[in-house]
């Protein structure tokens, strides 16, 4: 889970380690947010930046890994067939 | 571990605030808070306390504290002067082991917030030397070959000044949250919470001045969200009109009552400068 994330944020230079990413999804797994894009946002930039001068660096990686995210507004989910979904279980 | 904290109604918390507090209650690892002098950090404590009804313990960290102080100190010279005197409480060395605020923390039966206040203020070796005890929350103390385990692991809220670099691996350990300093909206509410009576307009510019002076280069020391609601107080007290405020006019560049606001002898001559040129470039 999210592997490429915390690739490019060392590949960016920001100082992250397996411990902190561990507790990331430690944090996950015990429910402390729930699913809105941005409190997923809020939570890993507490548990992976520690030093307020990587916090512009972190907020890149994080537009570009996921990118197009917060745009899945109501209105733009498109119609789809329900036989399309079975197949894919 | 359902308390989730939400903020009160004396204190502003942020979304990203709210979600740092939260993952170190769940996971009951230290949160690290850092930021500009006078932005709440130590206050942030009291109310995740008073608002999950958990006790604060507070331990002021100084130049001179030693890591060890907090866990507990042993007084051997009041071991020294009480065998001399023949006292009995001698014999049993417990008499003389001084609990430190871990300590106390450690015992309560109840979870408490333990606040490590300003830890940058201690020497480098400091966060180090609590590295243990804060990850396994348990200490030995030596003297009385005692293990000390905590009861309820504590939230532990450590605030820092950013006068000295942190170890890599003490921050590993935390959770982080720079307070940046609140936009223009979150510093509304911040005043309404405070003074909630004061005057609409008179807060308008009050915060327009009050960002102007914040913005005015080669300041030594700016100011932030405690001497602005100082400056308010005043103002209020004062009663000042709303207008007042406003007026650009010769010698106004220093706004009324700026003493609360500028706390510097230099910045205040700044000021007098940049006013004396605004002045004649009027004229």
């Amino acid at each position: 889970m999210f592997v490429n994330f915390f690739h490019e944020l060392k590949a960016h230079n920001v100082p992250v380690s397996l411990r902190e990413y561990l507790s990331l999804l430690e944090a996950l797994d015990n429910d402390v947010i729930g699913n809105q894009v941005e409190d997923f946002y809020y939570l890993s930039k507490a548990a992976l930046v520690k030093d307020e001068r990587n916090l512009d660096k972190f907020d890149r990686v994080f537009g570009e890994v996921f990118k197009g995210l917060e745009s899945l507004g109501e209105g733009d989910i498109a119609e789809i067939p329900e036989e399309w979904l079975r197949s894919m279980t | 571990m359902s308390q989730k904290f939400e903020g009160t109604e004396n204190y502003i918390a942020t979304e990203d605030l709210r979600v740092a507090v939260n993952a170190a209650l769940t996971l009951q690892r230290p949160l690290l808070i850092k930021g500009e002098p006078g932005t709440g950090k130590t206050v942030l404590a009291e109310e995740v306390s008073k608002a999950l009804d958990m006790e604060l313990i507070t331990w002021h960290v100084k130049s001179t504290t030693k890591a060890q102080q907090g866990l507990y100190e042993y007084d051997a010279i009041t071991r020294l002067r009480d065998s001399q005197l023949g006292d009995e409480r001698v014999k049993d060395v417990k008499n003389y082991i001084n609990k430190g605020k871990l300590w106390e923390a450690f015992e309560k039966k109840k979870r408490v917030v333990l606040l490590i206040d300003e830890i940058d203020k201690a020497d480098i070796e400091f966060p180090n030397d609590l590295l243990q005890e804060l990850d396994r929350m348990e200490f030995y103390v030596y003297e009385t070959g005692e293990t000390i385990k905590a009861v309820e692991r504590p939230l532990v809220i450590i605030t820092s000044n950013n006068e000295k670099e942190l170890p890599d691996a003490f921050l590993r350990r935390c959770f982080f949250h720079y307070i940046s300093f609140p936009d223009a909206d979150t510093m509304n509410q911040i005043i309404n919470v405070h003074y909630p009576d004061i005057k609409d307009r008179l807060v308008r510019n009050a915060l327009a001045s009050f960002y102007e002076v914040r913005e005015v280069p080669g300041l030594k020391k700016k100011p932030s969200t405690s001497e602005l609601l100082d400056w308010l107080k005043l103002l209020m007290n004062e009663d000042i009109d709303p207008e007042t405020l406003r007026e650009q006019d010769a010698g106004k560049l220093i706004p009324p009552l700026h003493g609360a606001l500028i706390k510097n002898e230099q910045d205040v001559h700044l000021f007098e400068r940049l006013a004396f040129l605004a002045r004649r470039e009027r004229n």
